[in-house]
């Protein structure tokens, strides 16, 4: 099976305040098209920074990414804000959605972006199956954490993207409702077939999962 | 063709701009209170020279000052045929003599001026700086000093004075019905007014004659000068009041520059406060725009949605503005603002210190474009900053 991303010899370095910080250093890795990765990792091991560089809202220091057809590296901004917009989706940590938008509206970004005429029906549709049809027009400050976890989790499906990139969207959830959106995941990888990389540090979801990329210093740990 | 996506960013401003409510209000308030006041003032400046100009215009010479040629002997006729065209409020003919003006133990030197007393009255305001007495009556030798002469004469209301042409002969006697003070010495110390039908037939014809011609409204003021230019005897030299008072146009140039001047002043003090809201309001959502970019918005899309954002609420706000200015000037105007307490002898107030703020195109359109280019230009910094900023760095911020 053709590989959806694949790094090689992947850096990242960080200067803050004068000083060099090497947040990912010498990454190679394959990853299969509509596999569920969960990228394991203590904080600061450079999981987000991982997922920053493969969605693009980061440039590598040093190597090459190569998602699907694309090498990210040649790329320009506006290049990478376009293969955002169509390839992949986001989910945070926290804070995730536009607080000034209702939860139908928050999912329905990404389908105006890409032009969808269908997306009222596409928006409804994910909704029901998130189960959170009757708070479509709550705004994210009336949803719960786990709520506006789902939400967050419809909006980064909705368009069907080729890579769902979610950074520890469990980390401020109670462990139930932090496994209610890990199955949520799960569900739609089985569902919509699309790449999926999940990271957390929370040892058992580590422990569920059948693809496991560890992270320690920014180094893979083997 | 617009790109589809293109389309939806009006609607995604519309609802980005209603949804931060409070902060749209408070960005709107600095931007609507700064075009009112640039409009107030600006109107301000317009009616403070109205003022002046009609204080000067409606004193003696008008807006359209004729002097008739040597010897004319229809200029009476002529000026009364004027009367009757578009655009005049009120054509005053006049004889002037010049003389010397005596009683039994004083003389002083004046220049009397033959008029119609009930229109000279009515639509000069010599009649309202009186301070003694009354305006001359039609057909009775009766005489109105200024106050320098008539302290030069030691004349009083009621006193007989006399009148000799400078070529030595006798005008005549005049009774003194009044004397008026207009604090502008050249009135004061030299002119005098008569009835002209006092005057004898034959004197007149050797004295020039004069009108000083009302308009209706200021702005007809070139094209009723040209109009009569084409009708007017040869000879004749008519005048704007621009002409004859080229120091009022300095005063009036000099007062908008002055304006100009703390209208800019308050421009970049408005500047400043729809920058600053700007600013905190944008800084606030760089998460937000973090967002917008992670789920694939441009930086040149997020900078077109945030000032697209911005240009709705500044039109929005500057029309409000505008109105509010107008509506402002326009309830000044109603009971108009009396600076006399404020311009104590200043000549271009002596007639009324009333000035009434006047909004004119320019005071709509400056304002407007001023206010609009403030908002535009403040608003669009920060958006760059947010737009220039690496979208990772942008999610930081919570």
């Amino acid at each position: 099976m053709k590989p959806a991303v694949s790094l090689k010899q992947v850096s990242k370095v960080f200067i803050t305040g004068g000083i060099r910080v090497k947040a990912v250093t010498a990454i190679s890795l394959s990853i299969q098209e509509g596999a569920f990765w969960i990228v394991a990792g203590p904080s600061g091991s450079g999981k987000t920074t991982l997922l920053n560089l493969i969605g693009g809202l980061d440039r590598a220091t040093e190597g090459e990414i190569q998602v699907g057809d694309l090498r990210l590296s040649t790329m320009t901004e506006r290049d990478l804000a376009l293969y955002r917009r169509h390839r992949i989706g986001f989910i945070f940590q926290g804070n995730n959605l536009i607080p000034t938008l209702t939860a139908f509206e928050n999912i329905e970004i990404p389908l105006i972006l890409i032009g969808d005429s269908d997306r009222k029906t596409k928006v409804n549709d994910i909704l029901r199956e998130i189960g959170l049809r009757d708070k479509a027009h709550m705004f994210p400050q009336f949803l719960s954490a786990g709520e506006q976890q789902r939400v967050a989790v419809a909006r980064a499906v909705v368009h069907s993207p080729h890579l769902v990139l979610a950074d520890e969207p469990t980390a401020n959830l109670d462990m139930q409702t932090g496994s209610d959106i890990l199955l949520l995941l799960q569900r739609l990888n089985q569902k919509l077939k699309r790449t999926v990389l999940f990271s957390t540090h929370d040892q058992r979801i580590i422990d569920t999962g059948e693809n496991v990329l560890r992270l320690r210093d920014g180094r893979l740990d083997l | 063709m617009l790109p589809k996506s293109f389309r939806i960013w009006p609607f995604m401003a519309g609802r980005f701009i209603l949804r931060h409510r409070r902060k749209t209000i408070a960005t709107a308030s600095f931007i609507i209170l700064g075009t009112a006041i640039l409009v107030f003032l600006h109107a301000l400046t317009i009616g403070i020279n109205d003022t002046m100009v009609l204080n000067t215009t409606r004193l003696h010479y008008g807006d359209l000052f004729l002097e008739f040629p040597e010897h004319s002997e229809h200029s009476e006729s002529i000026a009364a045929a004027i009367w009757s065209e578009r655009d005049i409020a009120a054509v005053l003919f006049r004889r002037k003599l010049s003389g010397l003006l005596m009683t039994p133990s004083a003389a002083a030197p004046v220049v009397l001026f033959g008029v119609h007393p009930k229109t000279e009255s009515a639509y000069t305001a010599i009649a309202r700086r009186i301070i003694a007495g009354t305006y001359p009556e039609d057909n009775r030798s009766q005489i109105l000093l200024g106050k320098t002469v008539a302290e030069k004469l030691k004349a009083t209301v009621g006193g007989v004075v006399t009148m000799v042409e400078s070529s030595g002969a006798l005008l005549g006697e005049y009774t003194v019905s009044g004397i008026y003070q207009t604090e502008i010495q050249h009135f004061d110390t030299m002119i005098v007014y008569a009835p002209l039908s006092t005057i004898a037939p034959s004197i007149c014809a050797r004295n020039p004659a004069e009108a000083a011609i009302l308009l209706t409204s200021s702005a007809s003021l070139q094209a009723v000068k040209a109009h009569l230019e084409k009708r007017l005897p040869r000879g004749a030299s008519l005048q704007t009041w621009k002409q004859l008072m080229p120091d009022l146009i300095q005063l009036i140039e000099m007062n908008e520059v002055a304006m100009g001047i703390l209208m800019l002043f308050i421009f970049i003090l408005v500047g400043f406060g729809i920058s600053n809201s700007f600013v905190l309001t944008i800084v606030e959502r760089f998460r937000e725009f973090g967002i917008l970019k992670a789920l694939g918005v441009t930086p040149r899309e997020l900078v077109g949605l945030v000032f697209l954002e911005s240009f709705m609420v500044c039109l929005c706000a500057t029309l409000v503005g505008l109105a509010a200015g107008w509506l402002l000037s326009q309830l000044v105007a109603y009971g108009g603002i009396d600076f006399s307490g404020l311009t104590s002898h200043n000549r271009y107030f002596i007639v009324s210190g009333l000035v009434r703020p006047r909004v004119t195109l320019a005071s709509i359109y400056w304002p407007g474009i001023l206010s609009l280019a403030a908002s535009i230009v403040s608003s669009y910094f920060p958006t760059r900053i947010a737009a220039g900023k690496v979208t990772s760095e942008t999610l930081r911020f919570a």
